[in-house]
């Protein structure tokens, strides 16, 4: 039997992956799906698109996340600031 | 004739006995509630019902037909899920503040005319406060108080949109304003300000910081019913008032985009939750910008599966909350193993919001996603980036509270803990049950909604493009994993405009103002002691002016052995200008009066000459 390790989870996703893959490359060359738009017929337009969205997404929170990103008490720091001030 | 009692009513009026019931009684009386109502509302029949007279006008309190009963059934059970999950809670005010907050919402629900619209909105916000403040913490005083604030601005809006509204068309009927009041002018008016007032609910941004700040501050319970009704409730006005508008489009995918980036970077469960729901309801939002049938029906469709995963979702969270005090991932480790059902519970709502095959957002969103296909690409491109960045939402989530990649157990804080009590389990059951249904069978949801659906989910390529998207999502989230390091910090958003600009604006009312006031304050007080003295004493009154602006004049020049004879000078006016006033009043001249009077007049005449000159 396979033991369930972290290392097995991963080459179970990674066949996930190849297998997905696969059937999209199936679906588009035997079923001719209906689509609405003309990207949607490049081969393996979905699983790219879905790495893309992630990366994209990934990418623009980690350099947002430069400005916006603040200590735990930074509203409650500029209070104690104001307090000494006043 | 009253066929049915309000179902709103139910909930209203029987949160009044609640503080009178104690311990076992209680809690049989709190679900006896939502199945009153749902038997009540399985008894209903369309229509328009509960006329009530009022001023010149007629208001509704019971327009029923199948927008509103899609979203009343689903307030009424998703209240079930939650007075389940809720039981334990042993404080009877935060019970009676869900029950009016959940009475209030289908008030919403059922509103024929604009005025009920108002008071159940209203009534909503105000009970939901209670449900924040409950935490008893004093960032949820502040929170709460925050949240009301801008929970005014926006019913202020309505009402008075719905006052000017009724004033220029003289009809309280809720109907649809789009296209028939909508335009650029200011003969829109009512129109801007009632969309303004639904917007806000429905939190988009910028107007949407009254939910990230406020519901990850709420109680565990209260956070799980906020989760579902003011947003949800937006919807439907938004359904109801503004469908096929097109700005909505542009805002949902503005708001799909905006929930995922902020739910990534946020460190609190909860609040990364709460990001969720802005996320969400942006999906449901452009849904009703679309404004065809199609996409109508995605948007209630949504936003009743969604309900039910988001309140999942809630509650698992509540539950970790519950459980080990703590909701950041930073301090979060191997909960899965600690609270194996909790997990698993929090797994089916993660699989549904991501939209996965078997599982409740797969049947839904799609429909929106179907009908934007009609119309724009970039749109669907967009939302499609969402839909699948919620994925990749989750998978961060889960990796913030589950594996220790990046710091070892013993960084983190270790918690030695079980499952919650077996009402928030049984609570999150049932609630994962309606999920999986739905998501499985979901004719009973389609033949619930107002327009007729010739939708099939599950064909091949739908099913293979869903997974195809989501599991290549992941392959790229593992890759991007370095990138994602959970910090312990707190995200701006652009609630740091009010909450900057409001302390900037106390500082500015305790220091300036205060200074300015008080310099004003001086210089009269100067000046009128100066009058004072003058009017006493003409001649000393001037000598001592003259001598006064003299000094300080020449103060910056005096060095050296005349600084004495200055402090000499000044000492003695001191003395000088106290005196006067006792003193015997010193007579002027005759002459030197009429010359005084003089120079007068020919002021007087020089500046009329130049004057007229310049005319």
């Amino acid at each position: 039997m396979i033991k369930i390790t972290k290392k097995n989870l991963f080459r179970a996703f990674y066949v996930c992956l190849f297998v997905v893959a696969l059937a999209e490359l199936f679906v588009l060359l035997f079923l001719h799906p209906q689509t609405a738009f003309w990207w949607e017929e490049i081969p393996g337009f979905n699983a790219l698109y879905g790495f893309l969205s992630c990366a994209i997404l990934v990418i623009v929170a980690k350099a947002l996340g430069h400005g916006l990103k603040k200590e735990v008490d930074y509203y409650e720091k500029i209070k104690g600031e104001e307090k000494m001030g006043g | 004739m009253i066929e049915w009692m309000h179902p709103g009513f139910i909930f209203i009026f029987g949160a009044l006995l609640i503080p009178f019931l104690k311990g076992e009684w209680q809690k049989i009386y709190l679900l006896l509630l939502p199945i009153l109502a749902f038997l009540d509302l399985l008894h209903m029949s369309t229509g328009v019902f509960w006329r009530v007279p009022f001023l010149e006008y007629e208001l509704v309190l019971g327009r029923v037909d199948k927008l509103s009963l899609v979203f009343a059934y689903i307030f009424v059970i998703a209240a079930f899920c939650m007075i389940l999950y809720a039981l334990h809670v042993d404080r009877r005010g935060e019970h009676v503040a869900a029950f009016l907050y959940v009475g209030s919402a289908l008030g919403v629900v059922f509103a024929g005319d604009l005025y009920t619209l108002s008071i159940f909105w209203e009534l909503m916000a105000i009970s939901s406060i209670f449900l924040i403040g409950y935490r008893g913490t004093s960032s949820a005083y502040a929170a709460a108080l925050r949240y009301i604030l801008m929970h005014i601005f926006g019913g202020t809006c309505l009402f008075g949109g719905v006052i000017i509204h009724v004033q220029a068309t003289g009809s309280v009927a809720f109907n649809a304003f789009y296209p028939e009041y909508w335009g650029f002018g200011s003969e829109y008016l009512p129109s801007y300000l009632i969309f303004t007032g639904l917007i806000l609910n429905a939190a988009v941004p910028p107007l949407h910081t009254w939910l990230s700040d406020a519901y990850p501050e709420a109680t565990i319970v209260g956070g799980v019913f906020l989760s579902a009704y003011t947003t949800k409730s937006a919807v439907y006005a938004l359904v109801r008032g503004f469908p096929g508008c097109e700005i909505l489009v542009y805002l949902g995918t503005v708001m799909a985009i905006y929930g995922i980036i902020f739910g990534i970077l946020e460190n609190d469960i909860r609040r990364s939750l709460a990001y969720s729901i802005i996320n969400q309801v942006g999906f449901m939002v452009a849904g009703v910008g679309l404004g065809t049938f199609l996409a109508l029906n995605g948007a209630i469709a949504h936003a009743f599966v969604h309900i039910l995963y988001k309140g999942l979702l809630w509650m698992a969270a509540g539950s970790i909350l519950f459980v080990t005090g703590r909701s950041k991932c930073t301090e979060l480790d191997r909960f899965h193993k600690a609270m194996p059902w909790t997990f698993i519970f929090f797994t089916v709502g993660a699989c549904s919001i991501s939209g996965f095959p078997l599982f409740s957002g797969f049947t839904t969103k799609s429909m929106t996603f179907a009908a934007a296909a009609e119309y724009y690409d970039i749109i669907w491109l967009l939302l499609t980036l969402a839909s699948v960045g919620i994925f990749l939402h989750y998978l961060d989530l889960f990796e913030g509270i589950k594996f220790p990649y990046y710091t070892s157990a013993s960084e983190r804080g270790h918690i030695k803990v079980g499952d919650p009590p077996i009402n928030q389990l049984l609570g999150m059951g049932l609630t994962a049950f309606l999920c999986i249904l739905f998501g499985v069978y979901p004719a009973p949801l389609y033949n619930l909604l107002p327009y007729p659906v010739d939708f099939v989910p599950y064909t091949i390529p739908h099913v293979v493009s869903t997974l195809s998207q989501l599991s290549f999502c992941g392959f790229a989230f593992l890759l991007c994993l370095p990138l994602l390091k959970r910090t312990d910090t707190i995200s701006l958003d652009t609630d740091w405009i009010y909450r900057m600009g409001g302390k900037k604006f106390i500082w500015f009312c305790k220091e300036p103002l205060p200074n300015f006031a008080r310099s004003v304050d001086n210089g009269l007080k100067r000046l009128i002691s100066f009058f004072t003295v003058f009017g006493i004493n003409p001649v000393t009154g001037t000598r001592i002016g003259v001598a006064k602006v003299g000094l300080t004049l020449l103060k910056p020049f005096v060095s050296g052995y005349w600084w004495r004879l200055y402090r000499h000078f000044e000492r003695d006016l001191e003395e000088v200008s106290r005196r006067p006033i006792e003193a015997p009043i010193e007579r002027v001249p005759l002459a030197t009066a009429v010359i005084i009077i003089l120079v007068f007049f020919a002021l007087y005449l020089i500046v009329y000459l130049i004057l007229g000159l310049i005319r």
